[in-house]
């Protein structure tokens, strides 16, 4: 399945993040003059990529070959295991990143492009037309573009057909938090809960999950003791008060999905990997996000992955890269991916050709637009994840009300 | 006791073979309840180890439905470990493990030799200082150890692992160690002294042999500390194929996918080196430790 | 003060000359000084520096550039003003000293049980209690997921519990009983350790000693009390000093079966150590967590000492 190694690397690892953080080395690269150049005969190029499974790690040589072969280039198309991030810094330093490499924009991007050594993918006709303005942004550093997003992450309800059935509830989405509770009551029974969430601290999957209701009730994630986070935390305390979320989620985490696909919840949250999960034994479909108050419009948080190029003092390399990119990125690949591998595409166009052939990521498409990109956040981050699950844990099996929780999480 | 006929020898066995045989076959039934209970406590308190057992041949459960027993067991937990991590993993600790014994031995063999020899308040100074280290928080050896190694490049290299490994093993193969030598026979070792035998030659011919016992145990337990270690393997290493097998287990039970055989089964396959180890050795760690707890 | 010597006996025949003499017992001194070399040089490079690096830590603004630039600006005390002004820490301190204090008292009662119960001799005494020694075998992470599944409230625990009519739920999640669920973990790993040495420790125990008693008309209880004890009382001594230094350090086990939950009920020292250092990349935090752990052990140390100097003096 296609992302396990990505999701057994990503989850467990949380040193890896320290390594990252250490490896940045303080030589940045020079910006190359641009130069437009057709014809780039001879020129070969190196690419990484990070994702080192199947079916991914075929499909990509594969495009690269083909983009390579139209554009009479060699292409040599290596997979990195292990601590990627540490291996593109230290590349950086030593003046030796590939000429194509794949990045992620919530770490990788920002590193990189902060050090200057991406080539500034504008100059080369490359534009963010057809990409929502939250996926473009995904791929720009200072307002320049050094990344082309090929394809996002974001997260959506998945909800168990047979359950419904079972408690006779139809299949609507639920429109608020409130909402949510009752539909997650109705759908509890002796085996089975409404719904389930991690809620274990440090594997990192807590705030994850818990960002997307914050942000549909409008709160801000730097904002603890907002009435956002108060809301999206007294959700969870509800969920647990009536029953249908276990008090047991605190000691869950990334393995919280076993409860849903074992059926023992009939809700969970999860990314667009599960739509491409043929070992599920049931039939599922996905809803949006509910928010705090009725009529509003949901949110989630959003993570890219892009190609950039690096900054490159041949001309003719450089433009040759960005050239490069410009084919993978093309509409074919990302729905290509997308089935094959579940990623959620970056093209509007590719991401509507992809729910048309599996319908239940319409969800995960349509809450592309507008949403949170949570890069932005920077090292921050890690401190307020913790709070948000203290905050959590707290309210729900601590009996403290959200906002005390909070104010006591955030020491405030 | 006899009755008042005249006893031949005869009729008195008799009488006193029922006896005995009574009493014998009363030890024996006593003997039986307590191996009954024993048992049962065995099983009880081993209980969790069945289930790690039990649950790694049940391919198709998650962690949720584990059943008490493998109606149907099948090997895919153990095909998933050893396909995703396992190999590389196990070998990474094997080999990191059997380092840190050599260099734990290298190390405390000779240490403990000459502070079970020397008398001088310095020993004692020693001693205390061995004890301080066994106390610093891992957390502050780790972090440390990240920067020594980050700047010397041995980050990600068995050596380096092996060294931050050794430091668990090396206060404690000391200690036991030198409480063993200090039984050792004094005239022996003059004896070899006066015969030529240069100091080297003393360690390794005549202490090293008259200490197996102890010996055997530091190193069983410096293997034992290295192989169970977490921390190290986390902060040390950043490259897939350098995690050892317990960071493996912990990726594998931490994922949110249906790996929860395969994580029982790497759980298995961790503890079968330790197993084996300690099999082969707790003669010598039984004695070893007795001699070095006792002083 | 005593000047250095060697133990050497007077072997008859062997009389050397005083100035030789001598000089032979120096150069042995220097060569036993030679051996202590790979030690001495071992603890000051990976004992000595990392305390000293972990005080730098905890008393400096330490940043994840730190590593590589060197740079750290001093702050003093403010790390430890800081950790002592959350009240998680002294959620931590409690928990730690708790888990510490508990777990030792239990291990050394239990393991004493199980030590009498594996002395005796009856079929299959002389291979049976070593397979007790499995559970201490296994790594901590191997414990800890284990036990998380055994305790989750669908797991065969409360099912073994719940079918003797004792009230079930989900040990891990409730704050109250978190705590003692990891007590319970963590003796379960340790105790066949304890079990063990004092088995093998009652082995030293005289028999005689314990038949006249006997005879005597001494009970059970009494033999314990003042045979058994006071005669393996050097080997539980030693017992209670390494798993009170073990236990205070345990990182591991709690990261793994709770990761200091839920809502904080099952943090240590040690793990917040943890979180701060390579969760929160806050290392100066980290750094202060780790040199109030260490303090606590001295502290330990220290008492222990001064308690067994004193017994010895009474003696």
């Amino acid at each position: 399945m296609a992302s396990t190694a990505q999701r057994l690397r990503r989850v467990a690892l949380p040193a890896a993040g320290l390594t990252a953080a250490l490896a940045l080395t303080a030589c940045s690269g020079g910006q190359a003059a641009p130069a437009a150049t057709d014809g780039f005969d001879g020129v070969s190029l190196t690419v990484w990529n990070s994702i080192d499974f199947e079916p991914y790690q075929g499909l990509q040589k594969q495009y690269f070959e083909s983009c390579a072969a139209d554009l009479g280039i060699t292409v040599d198309v290596e997979t990195q295991s292990g601590d990627y991030t540490t291996k593109l810094l230290q590349a950086a330093g030593a003046k030796s990143l590939p000429d194509v490499a794949l990045l992620s924009t919530d770490t990788q991007l920002p590193q990189l492009a902060s050090q200057g050594v991406l080539a500034d993918l504008g100059q080369y006709q490359i534009t963010t037309d057809g990409l929502a303005d939250s996926v473009a942004g995904l791929g720009t550093y200072q307002d320049t573009l050094y990344g082309l997003p090929v394809q996002v992450e974001d997260y959506a309800i998945f909800y168990n057909k047979a359950a419904f059935a079972a408690a006779g509830v139809s299949e609507t989405a639920p429109k608020t938090f409130d909402d949510l509770v009752t539909l997650a009551g109705s759908l509890t029974t002796a085996d089975q809960k409404g719904i389930v969430l991690p809620g274990i601290a440090g594997d990192g999957s807590t705030p994850v999950y818990f960002l997307p209701f914050l942000l549909s009730a409008g709160g801000d994630p730097a904002d603890p003791t907002g009435a956002g986070s108060v809301a999206a935390v007294d959700l969870y305390k509800n969920l647990v008060a009536n029953g249908s979320l276990s008090s047991e989620f605190v000691n869950w985490g990334w393995d919280s999905i076993d409860q849903w696909t074992s059926q023992k919840a009939a809700l969970t949250v999860s990314g667009p990997w599960n739509l491409v999960d043929t070992s599920i034994p049931f039939e599922w479909g996905t809803f949006p996000f509910p928010t705090a108050k009725p009529g509003e419009s949901s949110k989630v948080n959003l993570l890219g992955y892009v190609y950039g190029a690096a900054a490159n003092s041949d001309a003719k390399k450089e433009a040759a890269a960005a050239a490069l990119i410009k084919c993978r990125a093309s509409e074919e690949n990302q729905i290509d991916t997308a089935v094959q591998g579940g990623y959620i595409p970056a093209l509007k166009t590719a991401q509507d050709a992809f729910v048309q052939k599996v319908p239940a990521a319409a969800p995960f498409v349509d809450a592309v637009d507008g949403a949170y990109n949570s890069a932005q956040l920077g090292t921050e981050w890690n401190t307020l994840q913790q709070q948000y699950v203290d905050a959590i844990q707290a309210a729900t099996v601590g009996g403290q009300t959200a906002q005390a929780a909070l104010e006591q999480a955030s020491g405030k | 006791m006899t009755n008042d006929r005249h006893p031949a020898h005869r009729p008195a066995a008799v009488t006193a073979e029922p006896a005995a045989a009574a009493v014998a076959a009363r030890r024996r039934r006593r003997g039986w309840t307590w191996t009954v209970v024993t048992v049962v406590v065995l099983a009880v308190y081993l209980f969790p180890v069945y289930w790690m057992i039990s649950a790694s041949l049940q391919p198709s459960a998650n962690s949720t439905d584990t059943a008490w027993f493998p109606t149907s067991p099948g090997l895919g937990g153990y095909e998933k470990a050893l396909d995703d991590a396992g190999i590389g993993g196990l070998r990474v600790s094997v080999l990191v493990s059997l380092g840190s014994v050599l260099v734990t031995l290298l190390v405390a063999i000779p240490a403990a030799y000459a502070l079970s020899r020397l008398r001088s308040r310095a020993v004692s100074i020693a001693l205390i200082l061995l004890l301080l280290a066994q106390m610093i928080p891992s957390v502050v050896l780790a972090t440390s150890f990240y920067a020594m190694f980050n700047s010397w490049g041995l980050l990600n290299t068995f050596i380096g692992l092996i060294l931050a490994n050794s430091t668990a093993g090396v206060p404690f193969a000391v200690i036991v160690m030198r409480a063993f030598m200090l039984r050792l026979d004094a005239e022996v070792i003059e004896a070899a002294t006066v015969d030529g035998l240069g100091p080297l030659g003393v360690l390794w011919r005549i202490v090293v042999p008259l200490s197996r016992n102890a010996i055997v145990t530091a190193g069983v337990f410096a293997f034992l500390f290295s192989w169970g270690d977490l921390l190290f393997g986390l902060t040390l290493v950043n490259r897939n194929e350098m995690y050892p097998m317990s960071v493996l287990i912990l990726a594998l039970s931490n994922s949110n996918l249906n790996t929860w055989a395969a994580t029982m089964a790497a759980s298995l396959i961790a503890s079968v080196p330790a197993l084996v180890v300690i099999l082969a050795a707790q003669r010598h760690v039984k004695e070893g430790l007795t001699a070095g707890s006792g002083r | 003060m005593t000047a250095d010597t060697l133990t050497t006996t007077g072997r008859p025949g062997a009389r050397t000359p005083g100035r030789f003499r001598r000089s032979l017992a120096a150069r042995q001194r220097g060569e036993l000084w030679g051996f202590l070399g790979p030690a001495i040089v071992f603890f000051v490079v990976f004992f000595l520096f990392p305390l000293g690096y972990g005080v730098f830590m905890s008393t400096t603004n330490f940043t994840t550039g730190t590593f590589i630039t060197g740079r750290a600006p001093f702050v003093g005390s403010a790390n430890f003003e800081a950790v002592l002004a959350e009240p998680v820490t002294f959620r931590a301190l409690a928990n730690t000293l708790t888990i510490t204090i508990v777990s030792v008292v239990v291990e050394l009662v239990l393991g004493l049980l199980l030590a009498l119960l594996f002395a005796r001799r009856f079929p299959g005494s002389r291979w049976l209690p070593t397979l007790i020694l499995l559970p201490w075998l296994l790594p901590a992470v191997v414990v800890a997921t284990v036990w998380k599944s055994l305790l989750a409230g669908d797991g065969p625990i409360n099912d073994v519990l719940g079918s003797i009519g004792i009230p079930v739920e989900a040990w891990l999640a409730n704050p109250a009983t978190a705590l003692p669920a990891v007590i319970v973990v963590a003796v379960w790993a340790s105790l066949p350790y304890w079990a063990t040495i004092l088995g093998a420790a009652l082995k030293q125990v005289p028999a005689e000693q314990l038949e006249a008693a006997q005879l005597d008309g001494a009970g059970a209880w009494r033999r314990l009390v003042s045979i058994v004890i006071p005669t393996i009382w050097p080997v539980i001594s030693v017992l209670v000093v390494m798993s009170v230094v073990y236990t205070l350090l345990i990182v591991d086990l709690v990261l793994v079966l709770t990761a200091g939950g839920p809502a904080n009920s099952t943090v240590t020292l040690g793990l917040l150590s943890y979180r701060q250092a390579f969760q929160q990349f806050q290392f100066g935090l980290g750094g202060a967590y780790g040199m109030l752990l260490l303090g606590i052990s001295i502290l330990f140390a220290i008492v222990y000492t001064v308690m067994s100097m004193r017994r010895e003096r009474d003696e």
